[in-house]
């Protein structure tokens, strides 16, 4: 009686987690930063997709297949400290001064389905306002992630990559 | 400080003063609009003659789904990360209901006579049907996998389903509460459309980036249409000639012509636009803003071209464009992560 009492409750209880089970929600990352330097300027630092290790702090070295520019161009992001993201180029325009790519392997970065726009605008005074948003996923897909795979944790990688980022493009574009 | 405004928009306000006083005040005075707010927990309810934002409701976790229902009275919307339904009177704005539907509620629609409530289940891979009045569980059907938008004939009598997972739509008699048939989509169909004279269902399929143009009587394809990057969601103007539909990943606005089956011009938006209404044309310029281009008959009260409402998730605003030209006329701005997914506008000038 008493086996029988123990395999109901843990049958209803995973019922009841069957029942409330819940996916991740989609979460999103938008930084923006003021460079003292022509747009022109900036855009020329960033849109090479393969040259990343030319403005981002944590980037050792890019491997880029196809041309930089060419909408299906794939980039391997070697970190510093080990650990490669690959990248797809979905969308560029010279003209706009923008791109927008997505993860095919986030590596170390507790995130998935990954994608985002990096795009320079005309600031004030003849400088620049530099716009990096991203939209993703958590990397645990299922109920209760452990907490280095939450959507918390997503949202401070994501963050932590794109403010280290737009500091880092900042003081390298206005130096004097 | 405001500068004083040009001679010319002078005298166009002070007609259009004039004007509003003459006219009937314009049907937009009662339209009002249902943003679910997927990041904030709750919905931004728009004033349609003012589009300022005149209410918050606090709903369940994640709201995504919503569904206005005229006929009911009242607002259903789905929160996939506590399995609820949120059911909020239209007369009051207050939340009234909440339902445990269990599951992964995401899609939801309300029948054209507002007297029933469909769910889809995302986890459960089930259709749930519920008594809009008195929430009674009528039925859950099993469909196929990964059921996301619904879409109900203009009678009453057939629900559609799209299947995600199955590139398929399950077709439920609905007084049978029975699945009679499937029809083929495009790959990884989400939001479903039904045209306003029920001849056209439009799959829209995120993964092959195209519309499933379908013959509702017959089940038969149509066409397939390319649109921009995971299109997400569709409104239909009044008359049923034009659908214009959200491209997320696209940041546009693709323009259907139903008659030719052709998309005839594509419209840039806010970042990530997901939920999509049209409004029709109103009776009076006295708008806001008021539109360029209206067209006047002799002697007669002016007419505004339609609007279409936009929801961008990454800006957390809604767009206002003039739906004949996708100029933008306003933007709202909303709570975090909207959705809208689903019916959202209530009042006249719209359908259910």
């Amino acid at each position: 009686m008493r086996k029988l009492l123990v395999i109901l409750t843990a049958l209803t209880l995973l019922a009841v987690q069957a029942v409330h089970a819940h996916g991740p929600t989609r979460q999103k990352v938008s930084e923006r930063i003021s460079i003292d330097a022509p747009p022109a300027a900036v855009w020329q630092r960033i849109r090479d997709f393969g040259a990343m290790q030319g403005w981002h702090p944590a980037v050792e070295s890019t491997e880029l297949t196809g041309a930089s520019g060419e909408v299906g161009a794939v980039r391997t992001l070697h970190l510093k400290g080990g650990g490669a993201v690959v990248e797809e180029l979905t969308r560029y325009s010279d003209a706009e001064q923008r791109f927008a790519y997505k993860m095919k392997d986030p590596g170390p970065i507790p995130v998935s389905n990954y994608s985002a726009t990096l795009a320079v605008a005309a600031g004030e005074n003849g400088g620049s306002v530099v716009e990096w948003r991203g939209a993703f996923y958590r990397a645990y897909p299922n109920n209760n992630p452990p907490p280095e795979q939450n959507d918390e944790a997503a949202i401070a990688a994501i963050t932590g990559v794109y403010k280290s980022g737009l500091a880092n493009l900042k003081k390298v574009m206005e130096v004097k | 400080m405001r500068s004083a405004p040009s001679p010319a928009t002078a005298r166009r306000r002070c007609l259009a003063a004039l004007l509003a006083l003459a006219l009937p005040l314009a049907a937009r005075a009662e339209l009002h609009a249902y943003i679910t707010n997927q990041g904030s927990d709750d919905v931004s309810v728009i004033d349609g003659a003012s589009l300022k934002v005149v209410e918050r409701i606090r709903v369940g976790r994640a709201p995504a789904g919503v569904a206005v229902s005229p006929p009911a009275g009242r607002v259903f919307v789905s929160n996939p990360d506590d399995a609820s339904v949120s059911v909020i009177d239209l007369a009051t704005r207050e939340r009234i209901a909440s339902l445990a539907v269990g599951g992964g509620p995401v899609g939801i629609t309300a029948s054209p006579d507002g007297t029933r409530l469909y769910v889809a289940d995302w986890y459960a891979n089930r259709l749930r049907v519920f008594d809009a009045r008195d929430y009674r569980a009528l039925a859950a059907i099993p469909v196929g996998h990964a059921p996301a938008g619904i879409a109900v004939s203009p009678d009453g009598a057939t629900v559609y389903v799209a299947n995600r997972d199955d590139d398929r739509v399950s077709v439920v008699e609905a007084a049978s509460l029975r699945v009679t048939g499937e029809l083929a989509t495009g790959t990884h169909p989400f939001a479903l459309g039904m045209s306003p004279d029920g001849r056209r269902l439009l799959a829209l399929n995120v993964k092959s980036d195209d519309v499933t143009v379908i013959d509702a009587a017959s089940g038969r394809r149509l066409a397939t249409l390319a649109v921009g990057r995971a299109p997400y969601g569709v409104a239909f103007d009044d008359a049923g000639r034009r659908a214009f539909v959200t491209n997320q990943q696209g940041d546009s606005v693709s323009v259907i012509d139903l008659d030719a089956l052709r998309v005839v011009a594509t419209w840039p938006t806010a970042a990530y636009p997901e939920g999509i209404a049209y409004e029709g044309p109103q009776e009076t310029s006295a708008t806001f803003p008021p539109p360029e281009g209206d067209e006047k008959t002799r002697g007669g009260p002016a007419f505004s071209h339609g609007r279409l409402w936009v929801v961008s998730w990454m800006e957390d605003k809604v767009m206002i464009l003039d739906a004949t030209s996708g100029r933008e006329l306003a933007q709202v701005p909303v709570g975090r992560n909207p959705r809208a997914f689903g019916a959202f506008l209530a009042g006249t000038g719209t359908r259910p």
